[in-house]
């Protein structure tokens, strides 16, 4: 087959983010429900919940808001809803991504194809990374 | 407790130590900085990140009983002293 007639996608753009797990923990215990349902979706803290170390959790999912925020290269001159990128665990664990609103406009106006996701945390740090790319007929840019 | 003074000029200054307060010891606390002029921004000068603009925002809340919109979360309301003050005076004002 001719690569050349193959889809190829292409780097839209990349973003990290690292949330410190203690400062994190102590926000939320000061501010509670306030703090929490300014970010996270029902599904997201109903998920965060379940675990043994939820702060971990929460944490590493607010670091993944961030990372595909700033993959998206979105800025803060339309305000904030980091409800709108909402992480999601598909069967097997994996993260994805489900996005409403100012992200999803952003992402249907750069014609995003994937997003991918990779986080970790441990007992200090959570981190996340988004690769975000579109879809080009024939490598080139549409 | 929640601000319900009238708020008015003299209250300009009490809102502000307030914030000042917050920000000092929630993100200058050991940074080695000494002042916060009303002017500087908190994102320019690195002062708050994304985390510290939702405990900044939690505490705007708590502290003066008003309710900030995700739409309202733009530097043109949060991004230094000299620009909180007035929002939250103007919501104070939007409450009532």
């Amino acid at each position: 087959m001719n690569k050349q007639h193959l889809p190829k996608n292409t780097l839209v753009g990349t973003g990290v983010d690292i949330i410190g797990i203690k400062r994190f923990g102590k926000a939320v215990e000061e501010r509670r429900e306030r703090f929490l349902n300014r970010i996270f979706t029902t599904a997201e803290l109903s998920y965060c919940n379940k675990k043994v170390d939820r702060i971990q959790h929460l944490a590493a999912r607010f670091a993944c808001k961030e990372a595909v925020s700033k993959a998206l290269k979105m800025n803060w001159n339309k305000g904030l809803n980091w409800k709108d990128i909402e992480v999601i665990n598909n069967p097997s664990g994996e993260p994805w991504v489900r996005l409403k609103g100012q992200a999803k406009e952003t992402a249907n106006h750069l014609k995003i194809e994937e997003i991918s996701l990779s986080l970790s945390h441990c007992q200090e740090y959570a981190m996340a990374m988004a690769v975000i790319l579109k879809n080009t007929k024939n490598g080139r840019k549409q | 407790m929640a601000e319900n003074n009238k708020l008015n000029d003299g209250n300009d200054e009490k809102i502000k130590e307030k914030v000042k307060g917050f920000i000092f010891n929630n993100f200058l606390l050991g940074s080695g900085a000494d002042s916060l002029n009303g002017d500087d921004s908190f994102f320019e000068k690195g002062i708050i990140d994304s985390t510290g603009v939702l405990e900044l925002v939690s505490f705007i809340e708590e502290t003066f009983d008003i309710k900030v919109a995700n739409e309202e979360l733009i530097p043109d309301n949060l991004d230094s002293l000299n620009k909180i003050v007035p929002f939250i005076k103007r919501k104070k004002g939007n409450a009532g």
